[in-house]
């Protein structure tokens, strides 16, 4: 599939942007490490810590990594397989749309080890999301790559 | 910076060795080829050099009970590199410099009688601008500016227990209000004490040790070893706060040290403040 | 019991045991003019407060330590070695002997966050850097209602919280 490049600084990063080729009806991936699980009252289920902007001193623009679904099924990838290797963990899916709507912006950010990797970004200089829209997002995900046991978030 | 105009001052204290200390955030790039290019920094006056292991890091950190000392702390075992702590010697070795992945610590230690100590401000301006140094070889590295997380300073103090004549002195001769004889003369005696450290507005920004123990000096005479350490985090992540830390500091130990000692032990040190 | 031997090293002289902390009433007075002996050297009592919290917190943190680069999927780092000491001195100063073990997670960029869940209680520790935690307490009072606080090295603000914990 060709993909529009995305923006980039002087330095080679990819910018903050909302992708022209990735819709709101899309999906992304969010992958989910067994070691982001926690124990509750009810049982085992995914930290906030899942939806963690980058720190600064990692990433100047504090994204979050997911990996785009449509760009995978345009090239015939089989997406499960790709966000469990080489790492196996388990993943999640979430609409575009339930990101966007929080004036979050969902870009692509193609990286040499993955190439259907993305980019979550806070707008302007918001890089934190509050516990409230990390529940809320883990509310609307679903599982894509199941952990076994594990909620996605405590009714 | 010039020295507070009533800050207990002594002509002849048993001070014998002082310790600067920062700990900062390892920078990302940091490699420990590099503690080769740091010597290079200050190799000029610190032509030698030593290896010892590293040192673990260090937090003060305050609220809920006090830390319950059986409470130690090892982790498992962690990969990634080893690490090494670095001495830099002057070439009389009255001077050191040891520098690790997040330490950068500076002692200055009596090598005789006759040395004098040097006073604290200008070890403190001098040490401020191996900061600066340090700092700047880090921003050539595109590493960044140097980030304290916590800064330490400790007056080591050893207070003989023979007087000129070599006739023993009682342990409390030095400590006000502090009378071991009901219980005879112990031939060991060792006394701990811990403060936290408060600002202006109460709130707390450190701790500050006082230890004595008796054991014997070089020459194997009988002393009391008496240090004095405050330790904390700087206002900020940064060496101006990590120097100001330190300056608050000495003048927490120097009255604490005025404020524990005895006033017959003040007349022998040649108290003029 | 949690008695290791002590692994840290100074080159700087540090105190034995301390006895007591007091504070000081205001900045740069005299302390109390009193060296105190201490009472014994520490020992293992019977009677000392079994701190159940220690181990598995030592025993995670020095796992999420050792993780892999790439842990998460992407590109996580393990968690610094700096940062686990400083979870672990905050824990220290906080917990009692009661307080239940909490869940440790890594963060990609290298820090953690630390987590107790129950009923009517929620509290949440990110910790990116040392004397950096953010805090998020969710609970019962009024409804459903939730605390946020910026803390660096003073976490006097955290005792009532932990104190529901049991």
């Amino acid at each position: 599939m060709a993909i529009s490049p995305p923006p980039r600084d002087q330095n080679g990063r990819v910018t903050p942007h909302d992708h022209p080729d990735i819709k709101t009806e899309h999906r992304v991936i969010r992958r989910i490490s067994e070691e982001m699980v926690v124990a509750g009252p009810k049982g085992r289920r995914v930290s906030s810590a899942a939806f963690q902007f980058s720190s600064v001193g990692e990433d100047p623009y504090c994204g979050m990594s997911v990996d785009i679904e449509p760009f995978m099924i345009a090239d015939g990838i089989d997406a499960r397989r790709h966000v469990a290797t080489p790492q196996f963990v388990g993943s999640i899916a979430l609409r575009v749309s339930s990101l966007r709507s929080r004036q979050l912006l969902v870009g692509y950010d193609p990286l040499p080890e993955n190439s259907y990797h993305g980019g979550v970004w806070g707008k302007s200089d918001k890089r934190k999301l509050s516990r409230g829209t990390q529940r809320a997002l883990l509310k609307e995900a679903t599982w894509f790559v199941v952990i076994d046991g594990v909620a996605l978030v405590e009714d | 910076m010039s020295r507070p105009h009533d800050l207990p001052d002594f002509t002849n204290p048993p001070l014998v060795e002082v310790v600067l200390g920062v700990q900062f955030t390892t920078p990302a790039g940091y490699r420990e080829v590099f503690a080769r290019e740091v010597w290079a920094l200050y190799e000029t006056e610190f032509p030698q050099i030593q290896e010892q292991s590293a040192l673990e890091p260090r937090f003060e950190v305050f609220g809920g009970q006090s830390s319950d000392p059986s409470v130690q702390v090892r982790f498992g075992v962690v990969k990634g590199p080893i690490r090494n702590r670095y001495w830099f010697l002057t070439r009389d070795e009255g001077e050191l410099i040891q520098f690790q992945h997040d330490r950068f610590i500076h002692n200055w230690r009596k090598k005789g009688d006759k040395d004098e100590y040097p006073r604290f401000e200008p070890i403190v301006a001098k040490y401020g601008g191996e900061l600066d140094s340090l700092e700047r070889y880090f921003h050539s590295k595109n590493w960044g500016s140097l980030a304290p997380n916590q800064c330490e300073l400790t007056y080591v103090n050893h207070i003989p227990l023979l007087d000129a004549q070599g006739s023993a002195l009682p342990r409390s001769f030095y400590f006000r209000k502090l009378d071991v004889s009901l219980i005879g003369d112990s031939s060991e005696f060792s006394a701990s004490l811990r403060q936290i450290m408060l600002d202006g507005e109460n709130n707390p920004i450190g701790r500050l040790y006082v230890d004595a123990v008796t054991r014997s000096d070089a020459n194997g005479k009988p002393i009391i070893a008496l240090n004095l350490t405050a330790r904390g985090a700087p206002a900020a992540p940064n060496c101006a706060a990590a120097v100001a830390f330190l300056q608050e500091a000495r003048l927490r130990i120097v009255r604490t040290f005025a404020a524990i000692t005895s006033d017959a032990a003040h007349v022998k040190w040649g108290r003029t403040q | 019991m949690g008695s290791d031997p002590v692994s840290i090293q100074s080159a700087m002289p540090v105190g034995s045991p301390t006895i007591r902390d007091s504070y000081l009433s205001g900045p740069a007075q005299a302390p109390p003019a009193v060296v105190e002996l201490p009472v014994l050297p520490v020992r293992i009592a019977l009677t000392d407060p079994q701190h159940a919290w220690v181990e598995p917190v030592k025993q995670r943190l020095g796992h999420i330590c050792a993780l892999p680069v790439a842990w998460d999927g992407y590109r996580g780092r393990p968690t610094r070695f700096d940062i686990a000491y400083f979870a672990f001195e905050l824990l220290k100063r906080v917990c009692k002997a009661s307080t239940p073990a909490p869940s440790i997670v890594p963060l990609p960029s290298g820090g953690l966050q630390v987590e107790w869940h129950q009923d009517d209680l929620d509290i949440e520790l990110t910790i990116q850097t040392p004397n950096t935690v953010e805090v998020w307490i969710g609970h019962v009072g009024n409804g459903e209602e939730e605390t946020e606080q910026s803390l660096t090295s003073n976490f006097i603000f955290l005792d009532p919280w932990i104190a529901k914990l049991g």
